[in-house]
């Protein structure tokens, strides 16, 4: 039987006056799984999380969330990091962080024990005392993720999670997402860092001007987009070839963009009758960078 | 209910703990005691009455002055006024001469055609404004004496007429009517009023934009919902408020005991218990009212500056009973007074003017609330659709037609 999805976002449009802000927007989410949510500033990727959220109400479409309509007794079930981070600047971090995960339904004794684990975790434990607008961006960023995720759960919306973060702690927040992941809970993660993405999601969506460009598993897109481009391997230069793009010096080798028409079979002929020396001849998967930055740029209806 | 206990307690605590807060609560009520402590310390009045016709006894000021009377009218020196400090000399040469050496400080010349023409001469050694409205006191009571043959009861009488005593038939409040506080209370009340309210839809006002400047709504309105966020505020911004006031009139009521040698404020500023019983009624019916409006202004508009404006708008009823507070005070029972007194954006303030002045039907009393409860309810409930999500984070700018919408409740 197949699995509930945690989120369940069909057919979803929103404007605001005379700007639509999101298109007829469908995806969906189950346990266990990391989705990765992408698309250039003004995409319209915050305000599908705040419909999810029910911050918004769609003006069509429907939007499922843990099993149901989002209601005040799923709140406490939602762990949500928005781009623009907001603590309670003149209290002190661990009164700060204990209030909110009271909120969020934990006994004050618990919600003090758990708070204190992640200031541990998180190198906080020695300015606990101080008032959060004294802390460092970094520090403050990483009193966020533990607002986000203190009170355990099951559906996890963090926006830019790394921004802000050194690399030590960016490899820390990744291993806390992936141990979330592992347990069953369901993470949207928006972010400009394809790298992260790749790293972490299963599945991504990409959306421009509030409408899905792209979505489905990363894989499946990449292997989608690749064939546009091979890696050569060579000792000497490469001659001027037809059906090229660009080249680009790929690590030891040339990385060839052929135009859409362009096999790489015809490439490899050419090169052979050129009599170059192929050592290397291989199809380039498009990383998701250059997938995003194409299918941004691409003009609409090619 | 158990997430806006939470919200109301952590407001309180984030706002007895910040430092305007403490600033306003505590530090004007000391700067002001300190201040007027100091003032009544070094304007400690004399510990002898000050001399004025038709008193006991008038005693040396400090300054004594001499007379030279060439219209021979002086005849008699009341017995009140003591030794030492009026002089009588033959000659202006005499007079100036115990001028020049100290023992004066001045003297009055009364002309022998005084009695035609009722003007005498001063002469001092020098000019001290301060002494100006002081000048005369004495010699005013000797000349009336005089020119009344001597008779001291008399000229109490021609100095002051009458007594009045005021005898009201239907006792309408317990003001003492004969204390000249009585005339300032219904102006204290009212103005505790305009803070009181106020203050605490400030407070609210303040918080809201706070919260939404600082970013934390976003997690607030994923954590609670909104109208749990908004109680949990509203009545702790409430309290606060009352504490702020309450401190405020303790204080002053600290600072009329520092210096009251001749003010006994429990005597003349006593209301009646059930003033006070309809005071809490109004407070918080007024505050409902006015706190559900500004807190509509604190949702919808996006930053502090643009609310500033807004409010000065909504709050502007409160202003028109300010303008007739003479009319009213003459005439608490008149037409004026009591529409003011019903209408329920004005009724908060108005009532409580009148109930320090007058006995209010008790007809026009539950009218009133009856009339603020209806307000608060349709304001509440249209000001609720107000208090969604979307509009708190989106914020929307100051204009005539969101103003228009915010009335009818379509924001």
């Amino acid at each position: 039987m197949e699995e509930m999805p945690v989120v369940d976002v069909q057919w979803v449009s929103k404007s605001f006056g005379a700007v639509q802000a999101v298109k007829d927007v469908t995806f969906s989410l189950g346990p266990g799984e990391i989705f990765g949510l992408l698309g250039p500033n003004g995409a319209g990727k915050t305000t599908i999380i705040r419909l999810v959220l029910d911050i918004f109400k769609p003006d069509k479409g429907k939007i499922s969330v843990l099993g149901g309509q989002m209601d005040e007794s799923k709140l406490a079930l939602i762990g949500y990091m928005p781009e623009e981070r907001g603590l309670y600047q003149d209290v002190g971090l661990e009164k700060c962080l204990v209030y909110l995960a009271v909120l969020k339904g934990l006994p004050k004794s618990e919600a003090r024990g758990r708070v204190l684990d992640f200031l541990e975790r998180f190198d906080l434990y020695d300015y606990r005392e101080k008032q959060v607008k004294q802390l460092s961006k970094g520090m403050q960023q990483k009193a966020q993720i533990i607002a986000t995720l203190v009170h355990e759960p099951q559906l996890v919306i963090v926006d830019e999670p790394f921004s802000g973060l050194d690399p030590v702690n960016t490899k820390m927040v990744k291993d806390i997402l992936r141990d979330l992941r592992d347990q069953g809970v369901a993470i949207i993660m928006s972010t400009h860092q394809m790298h992260q993405v790749e790293e972490l999601c299963d599945r991504i969506m990409l959306i421009d001007e509030g409408q899905t460009l792209l979505y489905g598993e990363i894989n499946a897109i990449r292997s989608q987009y690749a064939g546009n481009a091979i890696l050569v391997g060579t000792p000497g230069s490469l001659p001027v070839l037809d059906g090229i793009v660009t080249v680009d010096k790929h690590n030891s080798a040339y990385r060839l963009l052929l135009t859409k028409d362009t096999s790489p079979k015809v490439v490899l002929h050419k090169l052979v009758a050129e009599n170059v020396a192929v050592e290397r001849f291989e199809i380039a998967v498009p990383t998701l960078d250059e997938i995003f930055i194409q299918v941004v740029q691409e003009p609409e209806g090619s | 209910m158990k997430n806006t206990w939470l919200v109301l307690r952590q407001e309180v605590i984030n706002t007895i703990t910040r430092r305007s807060f403490l600033l306003t609560a505590f530090g004007i009520p000391l700067i002001s005691i300190t201040i007027f402590g100091a003032a009544a310390l070094f304007n400690r009045p004399d510990p002898s009455p000050i001399p004025g016709f038709g008193d006991p006894g008038i005693t040396e000021t400090g300054l004594a002055e001499g007379y030279v009377d060439q219209s021979g009218l002086i005849e008699t020196i009341p017995e009140n006024i003591s030794a030492g400090t009026l002089f009588a000399y033959q000659d202006e040469d005499a007079a100036k001469n115990a001028v020049h050496s100290g023992e004066i400080s001045g003297y009055y010349l009364i002309p022998e055609d005084y009695l035609a023409r009722g003007q005498l001469v001063y002469v001092s050694s020098d000019f001290n404004p301060m002494n100006v409205f002081d000048r005369g006191s004495v010699i005013d009571q000797v000349l009336r004496i005089n020119l009344l043959d001597g008779d001291d009861s008399l000229a109490a009488l021609v100095n002051s007429p009458f007594a009045l005593q005021v005898m009201v038939l239907n006792p309408s409040t317990s003001l003492n009517q004969d204390s000249p506080l009585s005339f300032f209370l219904p102006y204290g009340v009212m103005l505790l009023y305009y803070m009181l309210i106020l203050m605490s839809a400030g407070f609210l006002v303040s918080s809201l934009n706070k919260e939404r400047e600082s970013r934390v709504l976003e997690i607030m309105l994923v954590t609670v919902t909104p109208k749990e966020l908004l109680a949990g505020k509203f009545i702790a911004l409430g309290l606060m408020g009352l504490l702020v006031n309450i401190l405020w009139v303790g204080s002053a009521y600290g600072l009329m005991v520092l210096g009251g040698t001749t003010i006994r404020l429990p005597e003349e500023f006593q209301l009646a218990p059930y003033v006070l019983v309809w005071g809490g009624v109004f407070f918080i019916l007024g505050y409902a009212v006015y706190a559900s409006l500004l807190g509509a202004v604190g949702a919808m508009l996006p930053n502090l500056r643009e609310t500033s404006q807004a409010t000065l708008v909504v709050i502007m009823p409160m202003i028109i009973p300010l303008m007739f507070i003479t009319v009213m005070i003459a005439q608490p029972n008149g037409i004026l007074a009591i529409v003011l007194s019903l209408f329920p954006l004005t009724s908060p303030v108005t009532m409580m003017l009148r109930l320090t002045v007058t006995l209010v039907p008790i007809w026009q009393l539950l009218l009133s609330v009856i009339f603020l409860i209806l307000a608060a309810f349709i304001i509440l409930r249209g000001v609720a659709s107000l208090f969604r999500a979307q509009t708190m984070l989106t914020g929307q700018p100051l204009s005539l037609r969101n103003i228009y919408r915010l009335i009818l409740g379509r924001v």
